[in-house]
């Protein structure tokens, strides 16, 4: 169980979806919802800078509009910071070229296929538990 | 100081007037002398005198030597007597003599002596001054002045020449002796003879040439000077140059006397013609035959020697030899022995001579030169030694060198077969050279009669050629060179047979000639014009551009094929500049491949580049630029083909288009319905989670598989697309054998529900370049497709077979199952979602996705099946070998 998720997606039904599932899977119930990447971006930096708490896991999504997943990593990588941040990528491309290009952001944990499923939570909070005990 | 010399300088300083006298007559030196005692010995002279009769003073104090011991005796006296007169009268008897003195070495020296007396207080002579100045060059050139008078006088009478003088005013003629000889006449017949009656005896063709001439003089010419003919006494005409010039002139200006010499000319006038001839002729002789022409002066002891003998010895033009000089041109030895002494008996004796010596001339090496002499003797003396000089070394080497040839040619007529006949117009006998007899393998003792021999030797199809050429050459003189084939031992061979007819007199003399085998030669040629013909054929009407292009890259030849591509005709395309047809964005390749191939950098270049068509329109062309080498392996010209492949280029743009659009569409497909169908799967979930009871609802069950296949089926396309892309990167060398023990251990537990048998024929040593994964999947594939479609009626067998061939590894497997009926499905196979058996696996997407990796891997599968009897699949991979 973790506090805080925040999901980087526009699309809605995911994020519903992913919300109800990981409720029902009691992996998490607060969220912190942003629809694209530039509201991400605006929102988190300002409070990764000033230490506030962070959300536990960041899932990003790559294809947004007005600033996409590879944009908000840019974006991210510049920000000095102590605090661990995990983010996971979600994406419905299965595409090796994106796979690789993710795993070359040491920020990134993770690549996870779109959808999300009950066993995709699963692997997901042990991973996270392998997370904390490195 | 001699006392005298002290009082002069005394005196000089008294009296001023001496002093004058001394500066204005001192030449070479001064003298003093004392008279009062009547000695004229005793006095003093400067020792100027003594350094120009050659002696030092100290010689004169040591020898006592006295002016009178050096003085001539007889000018002695002279001046003696002089000096007396002198005394007596000072003004009418000035002292001034030459006087001659004997040089210590034995020759004159002469003085001219000035002097003047000086009185003493009683006014008597007491001294005498004098001076003294050489003079011996000018008695010298006095001595030469007389000696040349006289000779010229000598020559003139000596040669013959006539001299006149005229003397207007009295009309007064005076001759010489040998005028009058040159006209036969005595001076004593000629005394009578007035100038207007000598004009009687010029020829009347000359008068005019004679009054012109002496009218020249008068307005200003040198001379007066013409060549004309006077009648001899005999009565012939005899030649005459005659050179005159006034002599004086009377008060009023008028000339009055006239003076000229006359010489016969006669031999001379009648050479000139012939000498004019032959030196021209002498020149260019001696120049070719590098003849060079001498003369011994035999008075002058000097030698004349024309350019071409300077320039055989190799001495400057400006040389000139002595006799002894000549000599030593000479090798040392015997061949000097023989010009001295060819030299003495033409002087001594008047022989000529004429001999070949060895000649070592200044900074060249020795040559033979032949040396001819001609002695002119008269009177028992000879006058003149002339003669001829030739390098004979160049005829020697000529005449070697001839004979060389001739060896050549005998050498060569072997080597170039060529054989020599002759035919007797009379017997008609046909002579054969030796090699001819080689060349025609025939029995050299015999001579064979010309008919027979055309019959036996010259190819049946041209006898009649033959006989009638050959007739031809003996009744009309007709020479002829023709190439016909002969037949040796039954082998026809080609040869060129050339005659030549003696004509003369209407008949023929002598009718020879040559027979050269040419056979080789022919038969390249031959085979060189069928060959020419057949590219002529194939550049003409091949169905692909054909130009040829010459060493500057001009196109020379353009073959219709060309001219269609282009649209242009044969004559507009060696016009127009092939560059200004290119398309712009080539031109900078397909010239640099021509530099490299004009250069010699390459032999060839392929390019597949655009030119524009005289419509406009964009041809694409695959050209091909070859060189072409002579037999000497230098580049003569270049060929180029065009191939139009425009049609071919469009279809593979507009393939690749589409192939692209497909690929974006499978992109769409793969991505985009993925998050929707991924939504539905997961919303689907959500609801199975938290309405457990929906499961058991039939239409909630139909919307989970609906989506579950959807889902699939988004997932195999994404796997298709994934397969095309990035192949390359992923392939690597695989055991084939260990791969497919992997994937039956994989299945062993279906092989072993089923009690299926697999038998195994793998070469273990079968390496593979494949994507691991690819590869696992098609072999699980083909083997689950074995097992499911087994057949109900008799044990599964499958059967694994590995081979090697040429280019391909290739793997079967081969089971006894159901079979496929290919007739009906057979392109249907390997088709996305075909499935042809009612199984409940069957989702008809895993041959579509094998055959798609296969294929991408370069490799390929076929299949051959009989329904119930079984199916047989087999993939070819690539052969790479293990390297």
């Amino acid at each position: 169980m973790i506090d805080t998720t925040c999901i980087i997606d526009d699309d809605p039904i995911y994020i519903f979806g992913t919300k109800k599932i990981m409720e029902a899977t009691n992996f998490c119930t607060n969220f912190l919802i942003y629809k694209n990447g530039k509201e991400a971006v605006d929102d988190l930096i300002p409070k990764i800078l000033s230490g506030d708490t962070l959300p536990d896991i960041i899932l990003l999504d790559l294809n947004m509009p007005i600033m996409d997943g590879w944009q908000v990593l840019d974006e991210l990588v510049k920000v000095p910071t102590d605090q661990k941040i995990r983010i996971y990528i979600v994406s419905s491309s299965v595409s090796s070229a994106d796979v690789e290009r993710a795993k070359s952001y040491s920020l990134v944990s993770n690549y996870l296929i779109k959808p999300f499923s009950v066993n995709k939570i699963n692997d997901l909070m042990k991973d996270i538990e392998r997370g904390r005990l490195d | 100081m001699n006392p005298l010399e002290k009082e002069l300088k005394d005196l000089i300083k008294k009296d001023s007037k001496i002093f004058n006298f001394i500066e204005n007559n001192v030449l070479d030196g001064i003298w003093y002398w004392d008279i009062e005692n009547h000695n004229t010995l005793s006095g003093w002279i400067n020792d100027t005198f003594w350094k120009t009769l050659g002696y030092t003073p100290n010689e004169i104090k040591q020898q006592e030597i006295s002016v009178s011991d050096v003085c001539n005796a007889d000018d002695m006296v002279r001046a003696n007597i002089n000096f007396q007169q002198h005394l007596r009268n000072l003004n009418q008897y000035p002292y001034n003599e030459n006087l001659r003195f004997t040089h210590k070495e034995g020759h004159t020296i002469w003085l001219n002596v000035k002097g003047t007396v000086i009185y003493n207080a009683e006014n008597k002579p007491y001294r005498m001054l004098g001076t003294y100045t050489s003079i011996t060059k000018l008695k010298e050139t006095q001595a030469e002045l007389t000696n040349k008078v006289q000779y010229y006088e000598n020559i003139i009478s000596g040669v013959g020449i006539g001299s006149w003088e005229y003397n207007i005013k009295t009309n007064q003629i005076k001759y010489n002796d040998c005028w009058a000889q040159l006209c036969g006449y005595t001076l004593k017949e000629l005394a009578s003879l007035r100038a207007t009656a000598w004009i009687e005896y010029v020829h009347p063709d000359d008068i005019e040439t004679v009054k012109n001439a002496f009218e020249e003089h008068l307005k200003g010419a040198e001379y007066s000077k013409c060549e004309f003919r006077l009648r001899h006494k005999k009565g012939h005409w005899v030649w005459i140059v005659s050179r005159a010039r006034i002599m004086e002139y009377d008060s009023d200006g008028n000339p009055e006397l006239i003076a000229g010499l006359n010489s016969d000319i006669s031999t001379r006038k009648s050479n000139e013609q012939l000498l004019i001839k032959n030196s021209d002729l002498m020149e260019r002789i001696n120049q070719e035959a590098r003849i060079g022409i001498w003369e011994v002066n035999l008075e002058t002891n000097t030698v004349n020697w024309s350019d071409t003998i300077k320039e055989l010895v190799g001495v400057p033009k400006d040389y000139l030899p002595t006799l002894d000089d000549v000599y030593l041109f000479f090798l040392e030895g015997d061949h000097r022995k023989k010009i001295i002494s060819a030299v003495n008996n033409g002087i001594s004796a008047g022989e000529n001579f004429d001999f070949d010596a060895l000649i070592k001339p200044k900074n060249k090496s020795t040559f033979w030169g032949r040396t001819i002499g001609i002695s002119e003797f008269e009177n028992g003396q000879c006058k003149r030694l002339y003669g001829f000089f030739q390098d004979i070394n160049e005829k020697t080497l000529v005449s070697k060198q001839l004979l060389n040839y001739k060896s050549l040619l005998e050498r060569s007529n072997e080597v170039a077969k060529i054989g020599s006949w002759e035919v007797n117009p009379e017997t008609q006998e046909v002579f054969w050279s030796d090699s001819l007899i080689t060349l025609l393998a025939v029995d050299s003792t015999k001579h064979y009669h010309l008919e027979y021999s055309i019959l036996t030797f010259i190819k049946e199809s041209e006898q009649e050629k033959m006989s009638a050429i050959m007739n031809k050459a003996l009744s009309e003189g007709e020479n002829f060179d023709i190439e016909l084939q002969l037949k040796v031992n039954k082998k026809l061979f080609w040869a060129r047979i050339i005659g030549i007819s003696e004509f003369k007199h209407g008949k023929c003399e002598k009718l020879y000639g040559l027979i050269q085998d040419i056979d080789a030669s022919k038969k390249l040629e031959l085979e060189l014009s069928i060959r020419e013909e057949q590219f002529r054929q194939t550049f003409w009407y091949a169905n692909i551009g054909m130009t040829l292009l010459n060493l500057e890259g001009k196109v020379t030849s353009a073959n219709p094929s060309v001219c269609k591509t282009f649209g242009y005709t044969e004559e507009e395309i060696l016009k127009i500049p092939i560059a200004t047809l290119s398309h712009p964005d080539d031109i900078e390749t397909s010239q640099e491949l021509m530099r490299e191939l004009i250069e010699g950098k390459r032999d060839n270049f392929q390019i597949e580049k655009r030119y524009f068509h005289k419509n406009g329109k964009i041809v694409w062309v695959f050209l091909s630029t070859s060189s072409v080498k002579n037999d000497l392996g230098k580049v003569s010209h270049f060929v180029s083909q065009l191939q139009d492949i425009t049609e071919t280029k469009k279809l593979t743009e507009s393939l690749k288009e589409h192939n692209n659009r497909l690929l974006n569409f499978a992109h769409i497909v793969s991505h985009n319905l993925r998050s929707h169908t991924g939504n539905m799967a997961m919303l689907l979930d959500i609801n199975k989670i938290k309405n457990k009871n929906v499961i058991d609802d039939e239409i909630f069950q139909h919307i989970k598989s609906a989506s579950d296949n959807m889902t699939d089926t988004v997932e195999y396309l994404t796997e298709i697309v994934e397969i095309n892309s990035h192949i390359k990167e992923n392939l690597e060398h695989q055991n084939l054998s260990n791969c497919i023990y992997r994937v039956l251990q994989n299945i062993k537990p279906s092989l072993d529900l089923h009690q299926i048998s697999v038998q195994l024929k793998i070469d273990k040593k079968l390496t593979v370049l494949v994507v691991p994964a690819y590869l696992e999947s098609i072999l699980l594939n083909l083997l689950t497709n074995a097992i499911k479609y087994r057949s109900p009626d008799r044990p599964c067998v499958i059967k694994i077979i590995t081979d090697l061939s040429e280019k391909f590894i290739s793997l079967a497997i081969i089971d006894n199952g159901l079979g496929i009926d290919l007739e009906k499905n057979g392109n249907r196979l390997f088709g996305m979602f075909k499935t042809f058996h009612e199984h409940k696996d069957a989702r008809g997407i895993g041959l579509f996705i094998s055959k798609n990796q296969i294929e991408a891997m370069d490799g390929k599968i076929e299949v051959t099946s009989e329904v119930d009897k079984g199916s047989t699949f087999k993939i070819y991979f690539k052969y790479e070998h293990n390297d």
